[in-house]
């Protein structure tokens, strides 16, 4: 278990007592008035699916082929709301840095009976602006990390790096590392007219979507967006396209 | 065993562990808050006497098969636990295939260790050298052999793991140990980032441009040195093997396995661990044959000598200063001012009292 600690000259004796109590009640089931929801993802491109390194992939928006090196992004403040949008899950410490490689995703969640009704999920593409300044650890957010950008501007959120083919040309390098409180999109997912408690719920990432929707992202044009803050809330008009609902599971 | 002892007996063994005796936690352990949180094993916590035992045997040369080579032969303390080689000699004679590995801050970065990320555990890699032909070449039922017999060594390692019965997982656990405790966190870099000191216009100069990636489209200049590097340990990433990277030195002709020889993948070829930057200036020479003697060779193989590869890494190929041209040589095309600041960033790293912490130094001296 991650924790973050100095080293205290406690005594021996009622330290390792300390150590081994907890060992029991950690070992202890969860208290009965929880329920256990799990989310999905699985990224895709073109509808195939993600396959880091050596897969080619048709160019969403005209010739030639691209590969996919590196794909992540941190989803946040997630919530489960019920048909009046009031919130009746709140998770705590919600930044999750999904990196894509090859499998699907899962987070599990232990909810309160009394968030079981849920009918609508809502989570975000990116990091609130508190978050962004925060250079302790959160969640996922490690100012440590691979998303991290400098302490003044905080984490790229999405990060997508790979290479565009074309024949007969220079190899050209995608870098897009997609940052900035303002760009971070909140999706509400209305999982009704279900009307029975949910269990799980898969997502698809469709990775090629970041790329068409709002604004055309061409990769001759636009090969690489990082600092750049107007290419960012470019790209961003796309984020609402990239995750879309494949599946709900529940109660039988 | 008192009464208070036999009654929460049960509680013990359910915890897996049997010790009679119980060690200390160590004393006076620190580590930034800026460099995150850390995970023990929990087989093997951190202990005061697991970390002394495991100084002892890093510096003990009867961990070899000549009696002449210790850990720290190849790791001296003075180098920040490298030996400025660009390959190590061994009881062999033959020079090893990479270069020594500066020992620090291991309980961040990339949890895999080796220039190939081969072994996912520092207590395993440990057992690595001293059985390696080519370093200290001693099987390790040898080196307990010897252990075991020295009159001072079984009762160190009964007061660390509470028996005499020296094992290889005791040896690899307490060298785990001491190795963990190679904090180096008093570097000129780390007291301006606590705000005890400033840094001069030149380092602050060079930080900048250390963390910034260049974007010519918007005038913004930089080493971009920060995407592999992380900010504030300056090694690299520590999950998954996102600290594993192919930064440019070969051409597919010449392209080592590296990370592809654990992964299997083709797409890993020519991947090696992102190192700590940390006491740079002291572990020459660099990467991970050794190949370049200077930090001024390092940023000219960044600046224009960056080789292509099929596995080149995205943002290798795609930073630079100025707009991508397809004559023009691959690397990032700073000025000479910028390169020289850089330097002078990477020289902040240096940390005086991490190399000459008698903590961490040989026992015997």
């Amino acid at each position: 278990m991650k924790s973050s600690f100095q080293i205290r000259n406690f005594p021996i004796q009622i330290g390792s007592w300390i150590v081994w109590i907890a060992a029991i009640t950690s070992a202890c089931n969860p208290p009965d008035d929880t329920k256990h929801v799990s989310i999905t993802f699985e990224a895709l491109v073109n509808g195939l699916p993600l396959i880091i390194g050596t897969e080619r992939y048709q160019n969403p928006n005209g010739e030639g082929e691209f590969s996919v090196e590196n794909f992540k992004f941190f989803l946040s403040n997630l919530k489960l709301l019920d048909d009046s949008n009031n919130v009746l899950y709140s998770e705590p410490e919600s930044y999750h840095l999904l990196r894509f490689n090859d499998k699907e995703i899962v987070l599990q969640l232990d909810i309160h009976n009394s968030a079981r009704n849920f009918n609508k999920i809502q989570f975000s593409i990116g990091i609130d602006s508190i978050a962004n300044k925060n250079i302790t650890q959160v969640g996922d957010l490690n100012p440590n990390g691979s998303m991290a950008w400098n302490w003044t501007t905080g984490y790229k959120f999405l990060v997508m790096e790979g290479n565009y083919y074309q024949k007969d040309q220079d190899t050209v390098p995608l870098v897009y590392h997609i940052g900035f409180s303002e760009n971070l999109h909140t999706f509400v997912f209305d999982l009704t007219p279900i009307d029975t408690e949910i269990n799980s719920m898969a997502f698809k990432v469709e990775l090629s979507n970041l790329f068409k929707g709002e604004h055309i992202v061409n990769f001759e044009s636009m090969p690489s967006i990082t600092f750049n803050k107007a290419n960012a809330q470019y790209i961003s008009k796309n984020l609402g396209n990239l995750i879309l609902v494949e599946a709900i599971h529940v109660d039988q | 065993m008192n009464n208070l002892s036999l009654r929460f007996c049960w509680v013990i063994l359910l915890a897996g562990c049997v010790n009679q005796h119980q060690p200390a936690p160590i004393e006076d352990f620190k580590a930034p808050f800026y460099y995150g949180s850390f995970e023990l094993p929990k087989e093997n916590p951190l202990t005061k006497e697991g970390v002394e035992l495991g100084r002892l045997l890093f510096y003990d040369t009867r961990l070899s098969s000549t009696n002449k080579i210790s850990c720290a032969s190849c790791h001296q303390q003075n180098k920040a636990f490298t030996d400025g080689l660009a390959h190590s000699i061994g009881v062999s004679g033959i020079p090893t295939e990479k270069s020594s590995m500066s020992l620090v801050n291991l309980l961040w970065g990339p949890r895999h260790f080796f220039w190939d990320g081969r072994v996912d555990n520092l207590e395993a890699q440990s057992l690595f050298p001293i059985q390696n032909p080519d370093e200290m070449g001693l099987p390790i039922e040898k080196a307990i052999e010897k252990l075991q017999a020295d009159p001072a060594y079984p009762k160190l390692f009964d007061m660390a793991f509470g028996s005499e019965q020296i094992t290889a997982e005791k040896i690899a656990f307490s060298l785990a140990s001491f190795q963990r405790t190679l904090v180096s966190q008093n570097s000129k870099y780390d007291k301006f980032l606590r705000g005890e000191i400033e840094l001069t216009e030149q380092e602050l100069y060079g930080k900048q441009l250390f963390m910034t990636h260049p974007d010519p489209s918007s005038g913004l200049r930089g080493g971009n040195c920060g995407d592999c590097h992380s900010q504030f340990l300056t090694s690299g990433f520590d999950t998954g093997f996102d600290g594993f990277k192919n930064n440019g030195l070969d051409s597919d002709d010449d392209l080592q396995s590296g990370l592809a020889s654990v992964t299997g993948k083709e797409s890993d070829k020519g991947k090696f661990k992102v190192p700590s930057l940390r006491n740079i200036a002291l572990t020459a020479p660099y990467m991970h044959d050794g190949r370049f003697e200077s930090l001024e060779e390092v940023v000219d193989h960044y600046d224009h000598g960056v080789k292509d590869s099929k596995t080149l890494d995205p943002l290798m190929r795609e930073t630079s200063n100025e707009t991508l041209k397809s004559d023009q040589s691959l690397g990032f095309h700073l000025t000479e001012s910028e390169k020289q600041a850089i330097i002078i960033f990477l020289h902040t790293l240096t940390d005086e009292e991490f190399i000459s912490d008698k903590k961490f130094s040989d026992p015997n001296r």
